[in-house]
């Protein structure tokens, strides 16, 4: 049987499906009758969906964007 | 019958008119990728050099487009741009420094929280947050500043390995091509980073 210390060090792998079969399965009977295990999980997984939520949110400004396109512009205009 | 990928489709009628000059698709494409860019070259060189690599490996993706073969997606093409002309950058500012050296220390972090049988300590309890959506996790202006500045504080391979998986989505064989790094290489930082953010939110939670 999994410790507690072992799950936390599988979960990372555990939410990328990059587990072997038998080892996923034990991670799984460990969360089933782990509720700090459970909850670490969850959280991790949360963290993983913020992490990913701050990438959804971020922009560029226009000005970047008019910016960079004359930079483009000139420069491959020097081109022949 | 077509079976052709609407995205490779998109993709390289994009390309053609980026290669013949213009002006729109340079618009559509910096607003596309300009923020993936930023984010993954901040990670390998830091916040001061971050525009001026980003800027350097867009001429340099505009030269390139027409060699692009599109073995890979233009986002994988693009950021492994980004991972060379970002590399190259932080060879000349840090003679002695490589972004190979720069996994971080071996320590996960989570070294005090099991006693010796592996099972939590009473001083590291798990408690449940008040939030767990992360729309709700960064509907704090406070916590989300905090996620923000941890992320940029990783060590940076795993800050660049943490963008390229949970921001980007890449899967890890992209990942591991423009890293240069290893599969298990890979998870090892992913592990790590993800947990200092984890404790990051936790800690938050707590006061």
């Amino acid at each position: 049987m999994l410790s507690c210390k072992d799950v936390t060090e599988k979960s990372s792998d555990y939410l990328d499906h990059k587990l072997p079969l038998l080892t996923r399965l034990s991670v799984r009977v460990h969360l089933f009758v782990c509720v700090r295990c459970r909850t670490y999980v969850k959280q991790l997984r949360a963290t993983v969906a913020s992490v990913g939520l701050l990438r959804n949110q971020a922009s560029v400004s226009e000005e970047v964007v008019e910016t960079m396109v004359t930079a483009l512009q000139k420069d491959t205009s020097k081109d022949p | 019958m077509s079976s052709a990928n609407p995205t490779k489709v998109d993709e390289s009628q994009l390309i053609a008119r980026l290669i013949a000059g213009d002006e729109d698709s340079y618009r559509a494409i910096v607003r596309q990728y300009h923020p993936s860019m930023h984010a993954f070259a901040r990670a390998i060189i830091g916040e001061s050099l971050a525009d001026e690599v980003v800027q350097e490996t867009w001429i340099s993706v505009i030269k390139a487009l027409p060699q692009f073969e599109a073995r890979s997606s233009l986002k994988t093409w693009i950021l492994r741009i980004v991972s060379n002309t970002a590399k190259n950058r932080l060879r000349k500012e840090s003679r002695l420094v490589s972004f190979e050296d720069l996994g971080g220390a071996a320590d996960d972090g989570q070294g005090d929280w099991f006693d010796t049988h592996g099972h939590w300590q009473a001083s590291h309890m798990v408690y449940a947050w008040h939030h767990v959506l992360p729309e709700d996790i960064l509907g704090s202006d406070q916590l989300r500043q905090q996620l923000q500045t941890a992320l940029a504080a990783l060590p940076p391979q795993q800050q660049a390995a943490v963008v390229l998986r949970d921001m980007e989505g890449l899967e890890f064989e992209e990942i591991c091509k423009i890293l240069e790094v290893s599969e298990s290489n890979v998870r090892v930082l992913l592990h790590r980073g993800r947990t200092k953010l984890r404790t990051v939110i936790d800690t938050y939670n707590r006061m």
